[in-house]
């Protein structure tokens, strides 16, 4: 049997993608005074993805398994990617803890903890990373909150500026 | 008239407070290009934040700064270490580097430093004589033809990835999916929402480019940890000073190779898509095959460093003529750009150097103006770049990261907007990994509303269909469309397959056909030189007995 590789589940996704975003199309409101409805356009492009993604999904079944020589496993995409989700993971808890941590200590916290999990753990090296949090994030933050009067989240710790 | 506006928009750059961002813009692009893997449209990405408070000249002019003195700081990278900072510098590093451990870095550093400054001035002068009269040309466009030529837009952008065409065209129709997001501008309707209110108002560009392209990128770097703590390997190079008059002899003994990869530089410029990339490498191939001694590139030249420094640079001047004269981005700086004069409520359109000469001089002069800047800050702050290029990756991504995210933010103070960061900086990282073109699909953003609107204007119009068939202009641009996505498939099967042979015959052939329906003399006449130089491509086929290229 065929193996599925990436570009087969990529170009089924967009297919299901297709589906979805067409099926939004008939939620549209209708406006009467409208010369052409705002449905055209969606359909125009949701069509021409539609038509690339079967090209596309037929090329990959024509392709076949040519550059998956190996089967894909969670343990050795996760060493690949370590640093990527990582990266992508403290992000979405900063900007979860956002309302809460506010954009200068939260982002005291990314950046040192970034800094950390990607750099040596040595004594050091977290010195010198809680500096550069401290002074990048501080440097930033004051310059847009004073001398570009950018009203940053807050968070509950902090008394307002 | 034009000399007038100049001498506006002088006035208007030569702002203390101006001429110091630009100095620091100049300076932070210098940066931003040394370090190879963070790309000036990066830099350019990350300045938009900053240019919010400010108004559309002074922001402008910032970020085109950057732009200069990030085309400039990939050129310290490439020298001195052999890895490009840039991707538009990739070629200089064949002969800059070879230079370089022939202890001859400071004349690499100075004819490179030179050659970007002559290339830039070069295009920054053809972008204020050529600009005004394609803006006239643009007049001429209805809105047939301004939705064929996003389409060209889009397609060449596309076939610019080569072997992945399939996957650029995707990306390219994903980034208009993307911009139909949100209220029609026409009848308020709410559309692709799935019920969520937040999304009645679309994406917003920033987040939306910042995720794809900065964050995504800033992803790959650090994705393998010891490239992402390692900082550059530059050694002891304190002691280098950059050769000024050396290099300026050199250049006058190669003024033809300035000149000439300056032009094929604002050439590529000018096609939509096209950039830095391309031309760098197109203008080193050109000089090797018209010098007297092709066998010496690559051993360290002045010739191939001036060919591709001298190119990349003018390639902004290109870029910002499509843009200022028909409000099409020649590439994802250009897009950038054309998204924070949105932001300043301006579209740039073929009436834009007419209604806001002083703002589209104004761009023109800080170009100039950013050169200038370049050559200085080269010339003092040389030993600090590389001093800066010393810093590990991982650190300053984490920086960056956190200051896109505060640029993102301060947009429209919307924390949606930072989850819309959140999930187009995955969007773009997978992209990436799996071999999807990022810049079809910015642009495809960036141009989604244009193409709407005027798709929707020619069918309110008249809803014959041929039109687009019918213009001279949107036939001209569909016909290039065409091309352009042959033209992949053209190059993989040029040594296989009959039908390539026809390929460039047949390009000038059609493009005859609109160029005879557009009326006057002299666009006939053009029509008619590409009918005999289709003619004379199919005869040299014919004398070769049709055999396909070895």
């Amino acid at each position: 049997m065929r193996r599925i590789n990436a570009d087969i589940v990529i170009a089924l996704l967009l297919l299901i993608g297709c589906a979805a975003f067409f099926a939004e199309t008939f939620r549209y409101q209708k406006v009467n005074l409208a010369i052409i409805g705002s449905k055209l356009w969606p359909r125009v492009v949701v069509g021409a993805l539609f038509f690339f993604a079967v090209v596309y999904l037929f090329a990959s079944l024509r392709a076949g398994n040519t550059s998956d020589t190996e089967s894909w496993s969670l343990k050795r995409w996760f060493t690949v990617n370590r640093n990527v989700v990582i990266c992508f993971a403290v992000f979405g808890l900063f900007l979860a803890s956002l309302p809460y941590l506010g954009m200068l200590i939260g982002g005291v916290f990314f950046v040192f903890t970034i800094l950390s999990l990607l750099g040596k753990s040595d004594v050091r090296g977290h010195l010198i990373h809680a500096a550069v949090a401290v002074i990048s994030v501080g440097v930033m933050w004051a310059v847009f909150t004073f001398a570009l009067g950018v009203i940053l989240p807050q968070g509950v710790l902090l008394p307002r500026f | 008239m034009i000399l007038e506006h100049i001498f506006q928009a002088l006035q208007a750059i030569a702002q203390p407070h101006t001429l110091a961002l630009m100095f620091v813009g100049v300076a932070a692009g210098l940066i931003a290009g040394a370090i190879p893997g963070f790309t000036i449209t990066m830099a350019v990405v990350l300045t938009l934040p900053f240019t919010f408070g400010m108004d559309a000249i002074t922001g402008l002019a910032t970020m085109i700064s950057v732009f200069v003195g990030g085309l400039s700081g990939g050129l310290v990278a490439s020298v001195l270490t052999g890895i490009p900072g840039t991707p538009s510098s990739v070629a200089t590093t064949f002969d800059g580097y070879p230079m370089t451990r022939a202890g001859k870095a400071g004349l690499a550093l100075g004819i490179g430093v030179w050659s970007s400054f002559c290339g830039g001035t070069i295009g920054a002068v053809l972008l204020m004589t050529l600009a005004p009269s394609l803006a006239r040309i643009g007049l001429e466009f209805g809105p047939w033809d301004y939705f064929s030529l996003v389409l060209f837009a889009l397609t060449i952008t596309a076939s610019l990835a080569g072997d992945q065409l399939l996957k650029g065209i995707i990306a390219g129709v994903l980034g208009l999916l993307v911009a139909a997001v949100g209220e029609d501008e026409t009848s308020g309707v709410a559309r692709f929402t799935f019920g969520i209110d937040t999304l009645e108002q679309g994406f917003a560009f920033l987040p939306v480019l910042v995720g794809l392209f900065a964050f995504s990128q800033l992803l790959s770097e650090v994705r393998d940890m010891v490239r992402a703590r390692r900082p550059l390997a530059l050694g002891d190079l304190s002691s280098i000073r950059i050769e000024h008059v050396n290099a300026v002899k050199l250049l006058i003994v190669h003024w033809s190779t300035v000149v000439r990869s300056a032009l094929i530089g604002i050439g590529v410029g000018i096609l939509p898509g096209a950039g830095g990339t391309i031309a760098n490498i197109l203008a080193y191939d050109q000089a090797k095959k018209a010098s007297k001694h092709p066998e010496k590139f690559g051993t360290g030249i002045p010739e191939g460093i001036i060919a591709p420094e001298s190119s990349n640079n003018a390639v902004e001047g290109g870029a910002l003529i499509t843009m200022m004269a028909l409000g099409i981005p020649g590439d994802v700086v250009t897009a950038v750009m054309l998204g924070a004069l949105l932001i300043h409520n301006i579209a740039p359109s073929p009436t834009f150097i007419s209604t806001e000469p002083v703002l589209a001089y104004s761009i023109m002069v800080s170009f100039l103006i950013g050169l200038f800047i370049m050559l200085m800050l080269q010339a003092v702050c040389l030993r600090l770049f590389i001093h800066l290029t010393r810093v590990p990756i991982y650190r300053l991504a984490a920086v960056i990261f956190l200051y896109s995210a505060i640029g993102v933010f301060a947009l429209n103070n919307v924390v949606f907007d930072l989850w819309t960061l959140f999930w187009f900086g995955l969007l773009g990282y997978a992209m990436r990994q799996y071999g999807f073109p990022l810049a079809p699909m910015i642009l495809g953003v960036v141009l989604g509303n244009t193409a709407e609107i005027n798709l929707i204007r020619a069918i309110a119009t008249d809803d014959d269909l041929t039109l687009f068939l019918t213009r001279p202009w949107s036939l001209f641009f569909l016909l290039i469309a065409a091309f352009s996505v042959i033209h992949p498939w053209h190059r993989r099967r040029l040594t296989v397959s009959k039908w390539t042979l026809f390929y460039g015959p047949a390009l000038p052939l059609a493009l005859a056909v609109p160029m005879f329906l557009m009326g006057g003399w002299v666009r006939p006449a053009a029509g008619a030189g590409l009918l005999i130089l289709g003619a004379w491509l199919l005869w040299r086929r014919h004398k070769s007995g049709w055999a396909l290229s070895a």
